[in-house]
Order: C-alpha cells, then structure tokens, then sequence
C-alpha cells in the first residue's frame, strides 16, 4: 500500500519498497519506516559557534549528531557525501537516544545538535533523542534548513532551546531552481520557532550573481527584522564552490561586508559574517550603548564581558541564552 | 402520494448508498496512508561502523 509521508511540505507519496526524496523515509509493507533511527553517520564535540550559534551558551562543546539524508538537494550542499547519499552508501555508528544524552554528559557538553545533514528527515531520533537530552538537564539545538510542516515542527518545539535556521534566499525560485523547495514553508518555521519561544538565529549563505543582490538582501533583512524581531541574530555565510555549483567563485568579502551593511540599515542588532577571516565579523556589540560585548576569533571566544546576559555599562539585555 | 415519494426516495437512496458503499471502501483501500511520524528501523541499512572515541572529541569535518 502506498504511504504518503507529511512530516516536510513534499508529501511524498511512496510506493512499498521506496523512499520518499530524502531517502531515508522508506514504505516497509505499507508502514512508513525511518530507517536511520539511531544511527549516526556523524557524532562530533563541536563549538557551539561553529553551528553557528553567537547568543547561545557561548564558548561551550556541543554534541553534534546527523544521519544520512536531506529533503532539500540544494546544489551548492557543502555536506553533500552524507546529504545527498542513501544511507546504504554511507556508514553510521549505533547512537541510540539514551546513548546520545549520556555522550554529551561524558564529553562535557550541556547540550545536544541534530545537525550536518537536516533533522527533519531524522524527525523521530531527533524527537526521542531531545527528550532524553532534556531529562539529563542537557539542552537541545537544531541545525536545519526549517522545511518541515507546522503540526510536526510544533511538537519537536517543545524540547528544542535554540536554532539555527536557514533562510537561503528571499525568493521562491532560488529554493525552486537550487534547493528543489519552496520558500514559504521556510518562513512559517522561522515564524513558529521564534513564537514558541526557540532562541532562533538565521543563516543566509550569500552565493555570487544567485542572491546577493542589494533588493535581495534587503527584502531578507526587512523580513527577518519584522517578522523575528530585531534582536535576532543573522549570520551572512561565504559561499564556497562544492557539490553540483562550482561554476561560481566564492562569495568576496566586499559583498558580506554591504550584507551587514544593509542588515544593519533594516535594523538588525545582531549582524555576522562567517566562513571568512575578517575584522570584526564575528564580535557581539551591545546594540544601544556600542560596546564590545563578546570578542571572537573565529570559533574562539577571546572575551565576554557580559554580565547575566546584559551589557555591563548600560545594562540592556541581549536576546540570547547565556551561561 | 407523499408516501409513495417517501418511498421512492428511500429506495433511491438505498440503492445509491449501496452502489457507493463498494467505492468508499476501494477508495480507503488505495489511498494512500497519510502518515507524519515513521517507526523506526529494525537495521541500519548501509556499513556499520565502531564508535571512535577519539574523533568524537574533534569537532566534525561537516558543516553546521
């Protein structure tokens, strides 16, 4: 019997023996199986800055988990040899849900990643794996490209602390044409996250001549600002030619530079640049008085001067979760 | 003549019913099971490998 799996906006409708597009949803007799379930293909001690994650638990290990499989095929996929594979190509370890709270415990680390591929076709070892975390007093964080549908996304919510969400480009045929996906379910994620109380942080990877206009950036600014707020944070990303998109050159520093530029113009407090050495990209400011709140080198905190979250001199808070 | 209608409606409706009870049934039969949350897996279906302390320590060579 053919099963028609509702967890992202694909709906996938599988025939018995298939998977749906993220290729790890498969149609077992008629019973939709996850056939990662407690299987890592990546488990790694992260720093929480390399989500990337600047407003939360700065400076702390992260244990970070991913199977195999996404649901977007974006062309430009950086993790594209666990993403874009069947899990039959690509080798896994067992990490059951319990194992994965008690790993970060041994490892030091106070909370849990689903990260490196999307845990949205993961959704159920997520899921089990977040609720574990949350009993052992470890907190949860996803990495993920938010395609996913609302009923689904509001119940993993529940267990999740932070994100770290993907907003690939301001435009419908950018997710149509690179990712094979569609913006609007994107939106509704970043917008149900942040109202359940997710500590939300959004990526934009800025790709040469794709979406790196100044309309572009601007109608993605100006969204983010009204629709998150402005306190939340946004990372602007350097492209990197990988997977089926290296015809283009990486991203210039210039063009991240008028990113921030226009991100700040839209009202964003919390503006960054990453995958790129440059001055100043990665530090925290207090947004009201100007003060250099959180110094970083990269993934390394070289200063924090923060004091219960807020600004030591004019005492205003900053949106984040802090230590 | 009212009872004759009611009658007729009856048996009309009867008959309908009964023509369509068969499709309902094929139709719930092949539609497709709308599921959100999958079961998991019994085996993981590609290489199992053993855990490497060591590079779990490092932080991962993926993105994100």
């Amino acid at each position: 019997m053919t099963v028609q799996c509702e967890l992202c906006p694909k709906a996938c409708l599988i025939e018995p023996g298939q998977s749906g597009e993220c290729r790890v949803r498969v149609n077992l007799d008629g019973k939709l199986v996850a056939v990662t379930y407690g299987y890592a293909c990546s488990v790694h001690v992260d720093p929480v800055e390399k989500k990337p994650l600047f407003h939360f638990l700065p400076g702390t290990g992260i244990l970070s988990i991913a199977t195999a499989g996404c649901n977007l095929h974006c062309q430009n996929c950086q993790n594209w040899q666990i993403s874009q594979r069947n899990p039959e190509d690509v080798s896994a370890e067992a990490f059951p849900p319990e194992l994965a709270a008690e790993a970060a415990k041994r490892y030091r680390c106070l909370s849990v990643a689903y990260t490196y591929t999307d845990p949205i076709v993961f959704y159920e070892y997520t899921l089990d794996s977040c609720i574990k975390a949350r009993e052992a007093g470890l907190k949860n964080v996803l990495v993920t490209a938010g395609y996913i549908n609302e009923t689904p996304l509001r119940k993993l919510c529940q267990y999740v602390d932070a994100a770290n969400i993907d907003l690939k480009a301001f435009s419908d045929a950018f997710y149509r044409d690179i990712c094979s996906g569609t913006l609007a379910p994107v939106l509704n994620t970043l917008a149900v996250a942040k109202s359940l109380g997710v500590m939300v942080e959004v990526t934009n990877l800025v790709i040469p001549t794709l979406n790196d206009s100044d309309d572009d950036l601007q109608k993605l600014c100006r969204w983010v600002a009204t629709n998150l707020g402005n306190e939340t944070p946004l990372h602007f990303s350097r492209f990197h030619p990988d997977f089926r998109m290296k015809n283009l050159p990486p991203t210039p520093g210039r063009t991240l530079d008028r990113a921030k530029e226009i991100a700040k113009s839209e009202g964003l407090y919390y503006v960054y640049i990453g995958n790129i050495i440059r001055q100043d990209a990665g530090n925290t400011y207090c947004h009201v008085c100007g003060r250099l709140l959180i110094e970083r080198q990269g993934y390394v905190i070289l200063q924090n001067v923060l004091e219960n979250g807020k600004c030591p001199d004019c005492k205003t808070e900053v949106y984040g979760t802090w230590i | 003549m009212d009872i004759a209608r009611r009658g007729f409606l009856k048996g009309a409706l009867g008959a309908v019913a009964l023509a369509a009870a068969p499709a309902l049934w094929l139709f719930a039969r092949l539609a497709p099971r709308r599921i959100i949350e999958a079961i998991p897996g019994r085996r993981y279906p590609g290489p199992l490998r053993r855990r490497d302390d060591a590079a779990v320590r490092k932080p991962g060579r993926w993105a994100g």
